[in-house]
């Protein structure tokens, strides 16, 4: 009966198995976007321009095209895989099903932060864009908590949501207001309103590492006591979970992970919400799944994403944050609706 | 009510000699006086229909871009006209150009005009409170929305065919046919084109070349944005005596209803055609675009035969002509081109 009632199996030895054929499924479905990514784009190419362009042999247009999507792929890999973290980390501290970089406003204050420093005071380079978005993406993570936990009842999903949306609606319009005056031949302001991958060079890359393993090994060591937080803030104490600590850390990683990608490719919405329910409904809630499976499920996603995007415009490109947001945003109806349901 | 087109360019024609004595006189300056205001009525069609502007109007309010310059080109100073942020260096809200025509007709005792701030919609209650009798939007972006709301303060004369997409002699004709001053408007746009002539002959190297106007970022070059010949900014290549590439041209004539369209760089060589290539920016940002394994594979980018036109200055603003910028800017931009057509010929010696 308890079988039937929990569909992801109670028995730990089917979860184990369970959880590893759900890595298997995620690393086969990674690898496939590599390969659609190298071999798919806004220019249709042969095997011998790709196995050319792999080679650095840039004979012509079609290979050099295919050894510029090397970097565009690890540039989708790292950034999808920091929002697929980010998401899931979010989740878990809020113990919010809706939780999300984007829901929750963080990447669009980034975004805010990065806009009203380039037209106020010049910033230009990704370093500048990195440590401006984390500013940003700190200080709206923290406005939105402290109204989310407003009136009686402390933080609850909800009242973090609404504020969340809130906030991000507000700081919206804050950029609109920055940038339509200025916004004719100044390609870079348009840039920081739809999330692209299309400056991804090993350059930048290099640049947000650093940051992006801090976020990294940040979530790695709370991902245990997160599982004792989601028993509840009593039983967590109870087992000896420092619950202050953990939720900071957490969430530290998450905006930091949110933010670095905010720099890297502008904001990018729903993968962080998408993400971790899709990979909890193979692996279950266990944070020392969760994540990794996440990050791998992010890095895919937003991986696919800007290859549909790259081919269904040709001979342009769609952005990947519109195309993102065109897929997310049914899922994110459909998750909200879920919500409720369990709620009820 | 449908007005035919052989009809509605007649009743244009049509000007009452009083409105052409005037403007020619030597009082032509005293503005919004009723020494412009046509005697009968005038008919003249756009996207949204034909609008009907009753006799004896004689209060232009100008919004959008550039519209305002063909009232002071035919010095009429505009109850109204919308605040530029664009290209303008002080906090006027006016570009050099129309500054300096509000100021010489200031001069002369007229009205300024109230500028309206539109960067987040139309202000409808400040544009019916320069009580107008006509609103000149013929070079704009209006939706059906916006114009219905527009006609209700106003009859509102619209772009002809394709948002931003009206070309600076429709634009000069449009406004100038509501404005009851249609053969002075024909004579301004003959001015304009002689003086573009006299640009032009100074730099003939220029001539046949083929040309486009391009946007680019030099952060993200994952995409080349180009501006079609719907746009008035690529359209007046041909005024200069160059042409259009094939390429461009292609795009355009697809899909006739956009001003604006781009290529991943994948597809660089879909533009090898242009010989030179027009852009904002500045010329410090050639050497990145030449970095670019894609970009820097489009010859007029690896040659240099880029005229770089600034960013937010009052040239890179005047590239969008209008009868006021041309005069202005014409002889400056002229040479920016000979100079990237220069490099062009220099590379195919």
């Amino acid at each position: 009966m308890t079988t039937a009632l929990a569909p992801h199996g109670p028995a730990r030895a089917s979860r184990t198995g369970r959880q590893l054929a759900a890595l298997g499924v995620v690393l086969i479905l990674l690898a496939l976007a590599v390969v659609c990514s190298i071999a798919f784009g806004a220019r249709v190419v042969g095997i011998g321009e790709i196995l050319g362009g792999l080679a650095g042999d840039g004979g012509s247009l079609g290979a050099l095209a295919v050894a510029e999507r090397v970097p565009r792929t690890a540039t989708a890999l790292i950034a999808g895989s920091a929002l697929g973290i980010s998401g899931a980390l979010m989740q878990a501290v809020t113990r919010n099903p809706i939780a999300d970089p984007g829901i929750l406003g963080i990447n669009t204050g980034a975004s805010l932060a990065i806009v009203a420093a380039i037209a106020f005071v010049h910033i230009s380079t990704l370093w500048e864009y990195l440590w401006v978005a984390l500013v940003g993406a700190t200080l709206t993570a923290v406005a939105v908590y402290a109204i989310g936990s407003l009136g009686p009842g402390g933080a609850t999903p909800v009242k973090l949501a609404l504020a969340g949306v809130a906030t991000s609606a507000a700081m919206s319009s804050l950029i609109s207001a920055i940038m339509l005056p200025r916004a004719e031949g100044l390609t870079d302001f348009r840039f920081w309103q739809v999330g692209s991958l299309g400056r991804g060079t090993w350059a930048a890359l290099a640049t947000v590492a650093p940051f992006l393993l801090a976020a990294a090994l940040l979530a790695a060591s709370v991902a245990r006591p997160l599982n004792s937080l989601a028993l509840g803030e009593e039983m967590a104490v109870g087992l000896g979970v420092r619950v202050g600590r953990t939720r900071l850390l957490a969430s530290a990683a998450g905006v930091i992970a949110c933010a670095t990608t905010t720099a890297l490719a502008g904001p990018i919405g729903f993968v962080g919400l998408m993400v971790p329910h899709a990979v909890r409904m193979l692996v279950g809630p266990d944070n020392r799944w969760l994540l990794p499976l996440s990050a791998l499920g992010g890095a895919a996603l937003l991986t696919f994403a800007d290859v549909l995007g790259r081919v269904i415009a040709r001979p342009g490109e769609v952005s990947v944050g519109v195309v993102t947001a065109f897929v997310g945003a049914p899922v994110l109806i459909a998750i909200a609706r879920g919500a409720k349901v369990r709620e009820l | 009510m449908t007005v035919s087109r052989k009809s509605f360019l007649l009743g244009g024609l049509a000007v009452p000699a009083a409105a052409i004595l005037a403007a020619c006189g030597s009082d032509s300056s005293s503005g919004t006086s009723a020494s412009t205001a046509s005697a009968e009525e005038i008919t003249v069609e756009h996207v949204f229909g034909s609008t009907a502007i009753p006799a004896g109007a004689s209060r232009f309010t100008a919004i959008a871009w550039g519209n305002h310059d063909v009232a002071l080109a035919l010095d009429v100073m505009p109850a109204g006209l919308s605040r530029q942020t664009w290209g303008v260096a002080d906090d006027s809200g006016m570009l050099e150009w129309t500054k300096q025509k509000v100021d010489e007709l200031a001069a002369a005792g007229a009205t300024r005009p109230v500028l309206f701030d539109d960067t987040d919609g139309y202000d409808y209650e400040a544009i019916a409170a320069t009580s107008p009798d006509v609103i000149l939007a013929a070079y704009s972006g209006l939706s059906q929305e916006e114009y219905d709301t527009l006609s209700k303060i106003a009859p509102t004369i619209a772009y002809p065919e394709v948002p931003w997409g009206t070309k600076w002699r429709d634009m000069i004709r449009l406004d100038s046919q509501a404005m009851g001053l249609a053969s002075q408007g024909e004579s301004l746009i003959s001015d304009l084109e002689q003086q573009i002539a006299d640009a032009v002959a100074a730099s003939p190297q220029i001539a046949g070349k083929s040309a486009a106007f391009f946007y680019m970022s030099q952060s993200d070059t994952s995409t080349i944005g180009f501006y079609t010949t719907a746009d008035p900014r690529t359209a007046f290549m041909t005024d200069l005596g160059m042409t259009i590439p094939a390429s461009v041209q292609k795009v355009s004539d697809d899909d006739p209803g956009v001003f604006f369209s781009d290529v991943s760089s994948e597809n660089a060589d879909q533009v090898a055609d242009v010989d030179v290539m027009i852009m904002y920016g500045e010329e410090s940002d050639l050497a990145a675009l030449q970095a670019d394994p894609l970009v820097g594979t489009i010859p007029a980018i690896k040659h240099g035969a880029v005229a770089f036109v600034g960013n937010g200055t009052p040239l890179s603003a005047s590239t969008n002509p209008g009868p006021l910028s041309i005069p202005w800017g014409i002889d400056d931009y002229v040479a920016l081109i000979a100079a990237a057509a220069d490099k062009a010929d220099a590379a195919s010696a």
